[in-house]
């Protein structure tokens, strides 16, 4: 963690939580023996899964299409439920949790997915603001808030532009800035670079791994090979709903063996 | 918050449009017949009350036999109340108009009483039964035969009114139903982010409430200026067609039509997007 950079580029210091408290906490995620599977039929989106993820680590996902990298991640946001096993996230045990205590959660983390999912009606500025006024903030900490957040994913100077009239590249970084803004300590990514063409996505990869390195604990499923193998994180690797891989340094590996 | 609703209210402006002017439509058919309702309810009533049948007793009657004969009257089916009238105090009364004409000429009045029926269309059936009574009655008298067929229509738009004005409600809260449930599909996308992001359901819910709400409103007032417009056209229109029948109908307060008209919009907006939310809008 660099620590000559200013507190509030800290990641994992949530307001009106002391930061120590956060520091103490070396797991993010815990998943022990999780199932899902759906009532139709035996397809078995993921079985038996256990892995343990700690702070500030940087986890590709990575795997055929249908391997559970989306159920994975989808678990972790509370948006699917596992069938058999316990979830484990930032010291929640979500298979007990009950529906009102979701949303909560999902403060706690921020989100990326792949379609991006900005309001096309609201300005660049607006769409990042959103995901503060619907957490209730003042306009005064969103105005403070906002800058660093564009400036993270190089955004700041089109922060009044549609969603329209931006490219597949900047949209997805405007959807990661809404995703940073309230400085999360963990970010989940689905295949934020899977619309985009390789150079665009490296860029996206970049920008996730430049808040790993401010103290975020990002977990990113992908396809993209290249920059699975540039950046060489951890990478834990499915394949049929089974973990089959998970190295430190890894690489993408071949679709077919492993 | 409400600031929040009203931009969302001007993206989406034609589908507001439509749904105000609908509810708008559909208060102001509610009101027209609430309001005939209404009418035909207080001129039903003051023409029941205006309507006499005065029943003149023979010359041959005594006094003493009058509270039997009243007793009598009072048992008729229908009959709300009898009301005696001594020949003396007749003679008086007509006295009392005419002093001259009336100086010395003896009392040629009879024992009369005054009938007040609760429903003027059996007037001619009780007056008839009465006329039965030889011995002691010599005449009834009934007001115009016309009443009777007038108040039959009054009576009937009266049901027709409450019949109506039911069904149109239930009909305006369908369409704020489905207003907001058109509206919670085509924003599905915003719903699903504010999911994702963590936003709280009520956060949610809350501007769709309250666009209902406004919705509601708006097409009461709408339809409530519509109705109090049309209202005082017509009741000058009737004033100067039918002026006998005028004076049955209650003035009616424009400004209270208006007003009752926001307010049952504003409750049927609230209940309307409250039903749809709570049908449609599925917050895991």
């Amino acid at each position: 963690m660099n620590l000559w950079l200013p507190e509030a580029l800290f990641f994992g210091y949530t307001e009106g939580q002391s930061p120590v408290y956060i520091f103490i906490l070396p797991v993010m995620i815990e998943l022990s023996r999780v199932s899902v599977t759906y009532k139709s039929g035996d397809v078995g989106a993921l079985s038996d899964v256990s892995l343990c993820i700690k702070k500030g680590e940087f986890v590709f996902l990575v795997g055929p299409t249908g391997a559970g990298k989306s159920t994975l991640l989808k678990l972790l946001y509370r948006d699917a439920r596992a069938t058999e096993g316990s979830v484990n996230v930032l010291g929640q045990e979500l298979s007990k949790m009950r529906s009102s205590q979701i949303p909560p959660l999902r403060r706690q983390m921020g989100i990326v997915l792949q379609d991006y999912g900005l309001l096309p009606e609201r300005t660049v500025w607006q769409n990042v603001a959103f995901a503060c006024q619907a957490l209730g903030q003042r306009g005064r900490d969103i105005r403070r808030k906002l800058p660093e957040a564009l400036e993270l994913v190089k955004m700041a100077h089109r922060c009044d532009a549609y969603p329209a009239e931006l490219s597949g590249g900047e949209q997805q970084r405007v959807a990661i800035a809404r995703a940073l803004v309230n400085r999360p300590p963990l970010l989940l990514a689905d295949e934020p670079t899977g619309n985009l063409d390789p150079n665009t996505g490296a860029g996206i990869m970049d920008v996730l791994y430049e808040a790993n390195q401010r103290g975020a604990t990002i977990i990113v499923a992908t396809h993209d090979k290249f920059s699975v193998d540039r950046l060489r994180q951890r990478v834990i690797a499915l394949r049929g709903g089974k973990i089959v891989r998970d190295e430190p340094c890894g690489g993408y590996g071949s679709e077919a063996g492993d | 918050m409400i600031g929040e609703a009203f931009i969302n209210l001007r993206r989406h402006s034609l589908m507001t449009v439509a749904a105000v002017t609908t509810i708008a439509v559909a208060l102001y058919l509610i009101g027209a017949f609430a309001l005939m309702s209404y009418q035909a309810n207080v001129a039903t009533n003051r023409a029941a009350s205006e309507f006499e049948i005065h029943v003149y007793c023979r010359e041959q009657v005594k006094k003493e036999a009058i509270p039997a004969i009243k007793k009598r009257l009072e048992g008729i089916s229908g009959i709300r109340s009898v009301r005696y009238i001594s020949k003396e105090k007749a003679f008086n009364e007509y006295a009392k108009n005419l002093p001259i004409d009336t100086r010395g000429i003896p009392n040629q009045f009879n024992e009369t009483f005054v009938l007040l029926l609760k429903d003027p269309a059996k007037g001619s059936q009780i007056a008839s039964v009465i006329r039965g009574w030889h011995e002691e009655v010599e005449e009834v008298a009934l007001p115009e035969a016309e009443m009777g067929g007038l108040l039959r229509i009054m009576s009937f738009l009266k049901y027709l009114g409450a019949l109506t004005g039911a069904l149109l409600l239930i009909g305006a809260l369908l369409v704020v139903s489905n207003t907001i449930r058109l509206s919670v599909f085509t924003r599905r996308r915003e719903i699903r982010i504010m999911q994702i992001i963590g936003a709280s359901p009520s956060f949610i819910r809350l501007p769709l409430f309250i666009e209902g709400l406004i919705h509601g409103i708006l097409g009461g007032a709408l339809a409530g200026i519509c109705l109090a417009v049309v209202n005082h056209y017509t009741q000058g229109l009737i004033e100067s067609v039918i002026p006998m029948l005028s004076r049955y109908f209650a003035p009616i307060d424009m400004k209270n039509i208006a007003m009752q008209s926001v307010a049952v919009g504003a409750l049927l907006g609230a209940a309307g997007s409250l039903l749809s939310i709570h049908r449609y809008l599925r917050l895991t």
